[in-house]
């Protein structure tokens, strides 16, 4: 063997050595990255030569040209220097705010003295016992393609879809950098948080990894370094699937334990216990002087109805019924026009009319008590009279006999007047006809029974009302009965008005008279308004009147009929004189 | 899980929104496509015998106004150019589309789909022009995304590529 060695490659070896270190260079750069990989793997001993030399050599390097390792070291160092400082700041704020709210407090004292018992600085002490959060989920996101690595939930039932947030959350990432940042600055901007009421997404990214936690309550600086924290540990454990991530997360599966070490809470149950109770009783208290007030109301409206069932109306008011209906008192009266006021009483007896549904029905009180307000309103009508309710009534003026006769009536029609009737005594009457002679006066009542006749009313077809043109005329027949009623009554006669409808062909008779019956009622209504006296007037519908112009059968038309009074009627009676006297 | 990025690209109106509510049961509101102009919606399919998560990018349709955003395409498996066979200019902007994202994404698979089959081809393009420009792409198919005509198939090769 050794002769066949000396033939082939000579007895030296030189020619083999030659061949081989001639070739050396090429064969070695084949096969450097796989022996060094493999060497690696069995015993770690590559990186225990390499490492003191590469620091050797980084060394010399950086003595030798720092200038320009300085200048690619600025942007990278800065970039980092800007995230400690936002975040040292971020939580120094945090603090500050939370040291604020609980300097000047009771609770200020109490935490003081736990917090120097304890040997605890205070601003440590005062953040251990404010924070109370929840970190509800935690997802670990690769940064370039949106997609899940893996999630862990607090609640399982409750987590989110974590492949679309994920997703989601990378895409309004993108949108934020492409949106706000400045210049070439958009690989920098990243969004941090997304922040609502009480609910905190929680955003750390890493060169390959966005770290997310969603967090109710307020977020501790605590809880912000452990997510970083764990957000580098991920990238330590994890960078060589990283590096190789092709969409396949099942080699991620296993860091359920670190992302859980972020689920972290912290709540304070003694605390919460006692402030729930505190809210009870403030909910309690809240529903009793709610309740306490909603009974005082009811007991003041029953006192209040209590009193006004219990006073005394004034003249001419009834009592019906007085009841309670939620937030008000229904008073039902019985009221005479000439009464006092159903507000007026109540106010009387210091009662808020606001909280009084007044339901109020007109009557005719006959009490004595009110007729001296009913002569009042009655003298009102009569401007020439003057009525003086003292300890006697007595009314006083100078007055028409017409007139006194008109009020004379109206008094008598007034219910209990016999029992309070008012001197009269001062009333002077003037004589409104200076003609006494018995024939004057019929000659005149002629004249005006002649002048009533005279008087029409027409009507459009179908209606009981008369034209609208006719309306100044009711006036004027009003006054020509009431004077000839006057003239009646001086010269002893009494006076019967006819008040006569009419109707046109057209239409059945039936309808036809009863038209007519109607317009004359109507004309009736219309002159009793006017002052003329109910007695007087007498209607009588004479249904169709067959006249060469059918319209003009549309009227009412009067007849004026004085006839020799009875003994005692029409003149001016004894009682009536005796009171005037 | 295999979990796969897919972005859907194309002028304004060809369809793209369509041919995802075709294929996924949305569950994120289509508002979202007018306030960050991106939409993602997840659909599971079967490729070479495993299980992927298909997590389709419905991006803003793009016109002469408006570019899209090139950091929405980062990381995406695949993305796909959607054209309409009843306008001409789709065909243009969509080409303009697929360059400014083939200068950004080099190496990144692109499928080409000509979408709104049931209805007549009114385009003056003629099937040599439209075919030259399949060739730049890795697959091409005509879908529509109102009968659903290879809708499934899309998405079904776009996983079969990338898982």
């Amino acid at each position: 063997m050794d002769d066949v060695r000396s033939l082939i490659i000579g007895g030296d070896e030189k020619f083999v050595e030659n061949i081989v270190r001639r070739n050396a260079k090429g064969m070695v750069s084949d096969v450097i990255s796989e022996a060094l990989n493999e060497r690696e793997s069995q015993d770690g001993s590559v990186n225990k030569v390499l490492v003191p030399l590469i620091e050797k050599s980084l060394h010399r390097s950086v003595e030798a040209n720092s200038d320009k390792i300085v200048g690619a070291l600025y942007p990278l160092v800065g970039s980092l220097i800007r995230k400690a400082v936002s975040a040292f700041l971020i939580e120094f704020i945090e603090r500050t705010n939370t040291l604020i709210e609980h300097s000047f407090s009771a609770k200020s004292v109490k935490w003081r003295f736990k917090a120097w018992r304890s040997g605890v600085p205070y601003s440590d002490y005062v953040a251990s016992q404010i924070y109370q959060y929840q970190v509800h989920q935690v997802l670990a996101i690769h940064r370039e393609t949106g997609t899940l690595l893996n999630s862990v939930t607090s609640h399982p039932g409750n987590a989110k879809d974590g492949d679309l947030i994920s997703s989601m959350l990378v895409a309004i990432s993108d949108f934020v950098a492409d949106a706000f940042s400045q210049d070439n600055q958009a690989e920098e901007t990243e969004l941090g948080e997304i922040k609502t009421d009480d609910f905190t997404l929680l955003i750390k990214v890493g060169p390959q990894v966005i770290l997310v936690a969603a967090v109710s309550g307020h977020v501790s600086p605590r809880m912000r370094h452990k997510l970083q924290d764990t957000l580098e540990e991920f990238h330590r454990f994890y960078q060589s699937p990283l590096q190789k991530y092709q969409g396949d997360n099942g080699p991620f599966a296993t860091s359920d334990a670190m992302l859980q070490e972020c689920l972290i809470s912290e709540q304070k149950t003694t605390q919460e216990k006692k402030k729930r109770a505190g809210a009870g009783v403030f909910i309690l208290a809240g529903l009793l002087v709610v309740a306490g007030y909603l009974a005082f109301l009811r007991i003041d409206l029953a006192i209040t109805s209590s009193t006004i069932a219990k006073s005394e109306p004034p003249a001419g008011i009834v009592m019906l019924n007085t009841q309670t209906d939620g937030n008000e008192i229904i008073l039902s009266v019985l009221r005479d026009p000439a009464a006092t006021g159903v507000a007026q009483w109540l106010a009387g007896l210091d009662i808020d009319s606001s909280v009084v549904d007044i339901k109020e029905t007109p009557f005719e009180s006959k009490d004595d008590r009110l007729i001296p307000a009913k002569i009042q309103q009655l003298t009102a009508r009569f401007p020439a009279l003057k009525f003086t309710n003292g300890e006697q009534p007595a009314l006083s003026g100078t007055i028409s006999t017409g007139e006194w006769q008109r009020f004379l009536r109206a008094l008598h029609s007034i219910a209990g007047i016999e029992t309070v009737f008012p001197d009269t005594t001062k009333v002077v009457l003037e004589e409104s006809t200076p003609v006494n002679d018995a024939l004057a006066l019929n000659a005149l009542a002629g004249s005006l029974a002649t002048t009533l006749s005279g008087y029409t009313l027409f009507f459009d077809m179908n209606q009981s009302r008369w034209s609208k043109a006719n309306d100044a005329t009711i006036g004027d027949i009003a006054q020509t009965i009431i004077n000839l009623q006057n003239i009646a009554e001086q010269s002893g006669q009494t006076l019967s008005v006819f008040i006569l409808g009419g109707s046109d062909n057209s239409g059945t008779s039936v309808k036809n008279m009863l038209l007519s019956e109607s317009r004359a009622q109507s004309v009736k209504q219309a002159l009793t308004k006017a002052g003329v006296e109910h007695a007087v007037l007498h209607t009588k519908g004479l249904g169709q009147l067959d006249l060469a112009r059918g319209s003009n059968s549309r009227m009412v038309f009067f007849h004026a009929l004085l006839t020799p009074a009875e003994a005692g009627k029409g003149k001016k009676t004894g009682s009536e004189e005796g009171n005037r006297q | 899980m295999i979990q796969k990025k897919i972005c859907l690209l194309g002028p304004t109106g060809v369809g793209k929104t369509s041919l995802v509510r075709q294929f996924v049961d949305g569950i994120f509101s289509e508002k979202y496509l007018t306030t960050i102009g991106v939409k993602i919606d997840k659909k599971e399919v079967t490729a070479g015998g495993k299980t992927a998560q298909l997590l389709i990018w419905d991006i803003e349709g793009v016109d002469r106004y408006c570019g899209f955003n090139p950091r929405y395409l980062r990381g995406a498996a695949a993305f796909v150019i959607v054209v309409d066979q009843t306008r001409s200019q789709s065909l243009l902007e969509g080409m303009d589309i697929y360059e400014s994202a083939r200068a950004e994404f080099p190496d990144t698979p692109a499928f080409f789909v000509v979408n709104k089959a049931d209805l007549p081809s009114e385009w003056y393009w003629s099937e040599d022009e439209v075919a030259e420009r399949e060739n730049l792409f890795s697959a091409a198919i005509k879908t529509s995304a109102k009968t659903g005509e290879n809708v499934e198939r899309l998405f079904q090769e776009l996983a079969e590529l990338t898982v």
